[in-house]
């Protein structure tokens, strides 16, 4: 495999990786035993010839002990799990450094990023590897249950803009050509679009695979309506201002700048303040894709929205 | 013993069933050991079938009789369990054994048990049927009785005084079993009427009453036994089976919930996401029946993969169960009788759940125990296709969209249903005790029958939350394509039809609600006499501003029948026309 081709001709190792951050073991537990599942029934399938999982733990105190992680290391053992790494970072790094950090220790054919709390389909590896065995194929995406992202896909080569890391795979080699997130620009929320958006600059494609189901736990409000809290409605407007910016939409940039600090809504009003402060202290990304290739910025979604 | 147990033998009468009984299944020749045997009304006719009447029992009044008749009798202390056996083997000596009975005997002594024991040892190598007889206390006119106080003791019958036991279905089967008698035959005794059934003018005995009515719809629904006053049972040697007959309180460990995963095998896709949701929930106190119904082979290895396929945890608690025969309500059936949750709640194989769904149930009947639990699901449109590498998938078509309101109204369940099955949570004690069943001739609206009679008996616990999430197809198979309007119409007629056969309990605030719509529809009506009676949610017209009646009366339906929108939609319809 190389960074170039990214495609898969034969069995491979996987690492899966997640970042916890306050994350109650016994929802990780079930994520460990479900990819732990995923992962014997991919090497029954030849598939998968090594995997390991890496944690790596951004909360105040530590969600586990090494002993808690060797007891666990020994129960998914004998099916395939050959490591557990665990981190412990000591300090909220936020989801795309904590990645990357991790991303340090790896030395694996693919890697699978997703959230430390999704319990994915037991021929969830499975199928995300299938799509990697055609060239040119930089990123898989699973389908996300019990609330599928309305993103556009093109429904016969699964072909779409960007891809969230809830679950997904990508060949090393090419997370390690992009050095992984864009951790200095994004905290927690867009560090996925920007790097599909960069996958694709590099000339790989970017798929969703519905045949490869994962479960996020997602709520609804009682109205029906995605419930976003006060972080949730920060960090996106804050990634919004900063992906317009550095996918060559100043115009873009300036136009949500000004709706978010005329918002009279406060997280909307401080994410604007802190877009401010980064451009009068010099810390705004250089732009890529002048020529808008592979950025899309439809009415407040970074592709077509299928509802 | 005096003359008070000394009945006539009746063909229609216990001894004339247990004649019948022995007759059917045991030999035509050899003893009949007729054990507690009183005054022998049945060593007659058994003589005459060609048998060898031997009557035990530890009262002389009553072997003297039978001696005085010609028969062999022989003292026999049923309470002196250690010498059960020998005493019995000793009677028979080397005779062969055709049958035995017990009538009207176990209810009179604490030590049943030894007593089937003994005999069961006795009739061991031989196929030697055992009749026994006993009362059944839980006859409607004993069971109505009691629940208003009364457990009227009298010189014999149902409630002699002197039974020290009181036996139900449940506990005879229970001593069958654990002294290893299989019972094979049955003639019970019915009858409407007890000898319990004073004072006849008894709101809860009449069954002309209201009460009665109801009550007598509840019990007969639990089993066959509301009219039995005598168990007549035949049983033939068979393996023991220890069985408690003394109840535990404390319930034998069981799961919270069972999930009922009705599927037909063609909807792989649909199917893995429903088991996926499963396997991602926050409360694992639950198990899964997957229900395969009439799936072919194909379909049924692709099933047993996705269930092989789970995680150990999960999998061990997901049984696949197969049913090939009947409509939608079968395999739902089926699925409720294999159940051993406290609570059932039913998955359509294209169905899906929030992380929350089995949390919010559980987290509901700790405080609603014994009622109707209802979540609240959103819509979202899927279509069947092909995903990449041609395997049969779905495509949701449009986002989730909320149809069904956060509140369960019984009376708007009444006119339509507003609940997809999923979103409910029944008391498992619907089905295995009081005889729930889904309707077999119903081929829609299955969910919707079982629903309205479970809300009507349970009342209903609201959870506002939104745990799941209804699937309508719009292209490919679907109870709604694959039936036409005429059949959802037949089974809705059928289901209102059952529904107003019977009498139910409403919950409080019907009468006022009542009382509300009749005031409406009078008024509707011209019935000048009935406007101002009106007095919840009402508004009074300001002063000297009158408002024109139509106007008055749209304000008071909107405020009024605010819970009743099945009936508010009827009203505003007539009077657009009005």
């Amino acid at each position: 495999m190389s960074a170039k081709t990214a495609h898969v001709t034969g069995p491979c190792s996987i690492r899966i990786q997640s970042v916890l951050y306050n994350s109650d073991p016994r929802h990780v537990d079930q994520a460990l035993e479900s990819t732990a599942r995923a992962v014997e029934l991919a090497f029954r399938e030849g598939v998968v010839n090594a995997a390991e999982i890496a944690l790596g733990d951004c909360s105040p105190l530590p969600v586990f002990t090494l002993d808690m992680i060797a007891e666990r290391e020994r129960r998914h053992h004998d099916q395939g799990i050959r490591r557990i790494e665990y981190q412990y970072f000591g300090a909220n790094l936020g989801s795309a450094a904590g990645h990357n950090r991790l991303l340090g220790s790896a030395g694996t054919d693919l890697v699978m990023i997703q959230n430390p709390d999704v319990v994915i389909a037991p021929n969830l590896i499975v199928e995300m590897i299938a799509p990697l065995r055609r060239p040119g194929i930089g990123q898989v995406e699973a389908r996300q249950v019990p609330l599928e992202h309305p993103k556009y896909y093109d429904p016969a080569t699964g072909e779409t803009g960007w891809a969230s890391t809830a679950c997904s795979l990508i060949p090393r080699a090419l997370l390690a050509e992009l050095e992984g997130f864009d951790a200095r620009t994004f905290f927690l929320y867009c560090d996925d679009v920007d790097l599909s958006w960069r996958i694709r600059l590099t000339g790989h494609r970017v798929v969703f695979q519905p045949s490869a189901a994962v479960f996020h736990d997602k709520r609804l409000s009682q109205d029906g309506v995605w419930m976003a809290g006060a972080a949730e409605q920060y960090y996106s407007a804050e990634a919004a201002l900063l992906l317009a910016h550095k996918y060559s939409r100043p115009d873009l940039a300036a136009k949500l700048l000004r709706e978010f600090e005329n918002s009279g809504t406060d997280p909307l009003i401080r994410a604007a303040k802190e877009y401010r402060r980064r451009a009068d202290a010099g810390q705004l990304p250089a732009p890529l894709d002048p020529e808008h290739r592979v950025a899309a910025f439809v009415d407040g979604a970074y592709t077509t929205h299928r509802w | 013993m005096s003359l008070t147990y000394k009945f006539g033998f009746a063909d229609d009468n216990v001894y004339g069933h247990t004649v019948q009984l022995v007759r059917d299944f045991g030999s035509a020749s050899g003893v009949h050991l007729d054990v507690g045997c009183g005054f022998g009304a049945i060593a007659e006719p058994l003589r005459d079938l060609g048998l060898t009447y031997v009557g035990v029992d530890i009262d002389g009044d009553g072997l003297e009789d039978l001696r005085k008749r010609g028969f062999e009798t022989h003292p026999l202390d049923l309470l002196r369990a250690d010498e059960l056996s020998s005493r019995l083997r000793s009677i028979m000596g080397e005779r062969p054994l055709a049958s035995i009975s017990v009538l009207d005997t176990l209810e009179h002594v604490t030590t049943d048990l030894d007593v089937l024991s003994a005999l069961r040892t006795l009739a061991a190598g031989g196929s030697v049927p055992l009749v026994i007889s006993v009362p059944n206390v839980s006859h409607r006119d004993l069971a109505f009785k009691l629940l208003i106080g009364r457990w009227s003791y009298t010189e014999t019958g149902l409630l002699d005084r002197t039974h020290v036991v009181h036996h139900t279905e449940r506990l005879l089967e229970a001593l069958a079993r654990t002294s290893g008698w299989l019972q094979v035959g049955q003639k019970d005794i019915l009858l409407e009427e007890s000898d319990q059934h004073f004072p006849k003018h008894s709101v809860v005995l009449s069954s002309t009453s209201s009460l009665n009515a109801f009550l007598r719809k509840v019990r007969d629904g639990c089993d066959g036994n509301g009219g039995t006053v005598q168990f007549v049972r035949a049983y033939l040697p068979g393996p023991a089976h220890p069985t408690p007959s003394i109840a535990e309180r404390d319930v034998p460990e069981q799961p919270f919930l069972s999930v009922i995963v009705r599927t037909q095998g063609r909807r792989p896709a649909t199917l893995r996401d429903a088991l996926l949701s499963l396997t991602a929930q926050t409360c694992q106190d639950f198990e899964i029946l997957v229900v395969a119904h009439k799936v072919d082979t194909q379909q049924q290895i692709s099933i047993e993969r996705q269930v092989g396929d789970l995680p150990a945890s999960f999998r061990v608690r997901t049984r696949l169960v197969r049913v090939d025969h009947g409509g939608r309500a079968t395999p739902l059936n089926v699925g409720f009788s294999e159940a051993k949750g406290q609570y059932i709640a039913v998955l359509d194989d294209d169905d899906v759940v929030f992380g929350h769904w089995v949390e919010s149930f559980k987290d509901a009947a700790a405080t609603s125990s014994g009622r109707l639990l209802r979540g609240v699901a959103v819509e979202q449109q899927i279509e069947a296709r092909r995903w990449t590498g041609g395997v049969a998938g779905f495509h949701s078509v449009g986002g989730v969209r909320k149809v069904y309101p956060s509140d369960y109204d019984l009376y708007a369940h009444l006119t339509q249903n507003h609940t997809p099955l999923m979103c409910l949570a029944f008391p498992g004690s619907l089905f295995h005790e009081l005889g729930f069943r889904f309707d077999d001739r119903l081929n829609t609206c299955e969910d919707w029958d079982f629903e309205m009679r479970a809300a009507l008996l349970c009342g209903v616990t609201t959870i506002p939350e939104i745990t799941s999430i209804y699937r309508r197809w719009k292209k490919g198979h679907s109870s709604y394509t694959l039936h036409s309007k005429d059949e959802w119409r037949a089974n809705e007629v059928l289901i209102v039809s059952k529904l107003d056969s019977q009498p139910h309990v409403f919950p409080p605030g019907t009468v006022r609600l009542i009382r509300e719509q009749q005031a409406l529809i009078r008024e509707l009506q011209g019935d000048q006499t009935a406007r101002g009676s009106l007095r919840p949610g009402t508004q009074a017209p300001a002063p000297g501003q009158p408002l024109p009646l139509r106007y008055r009366l749209v304000d008071r339906l909107n405020a009024a029948l605010k819970r009743l929108p099945g009936v508010h939609r009827l009203l505003k319809s007539s009077l657009k026309r009005a």
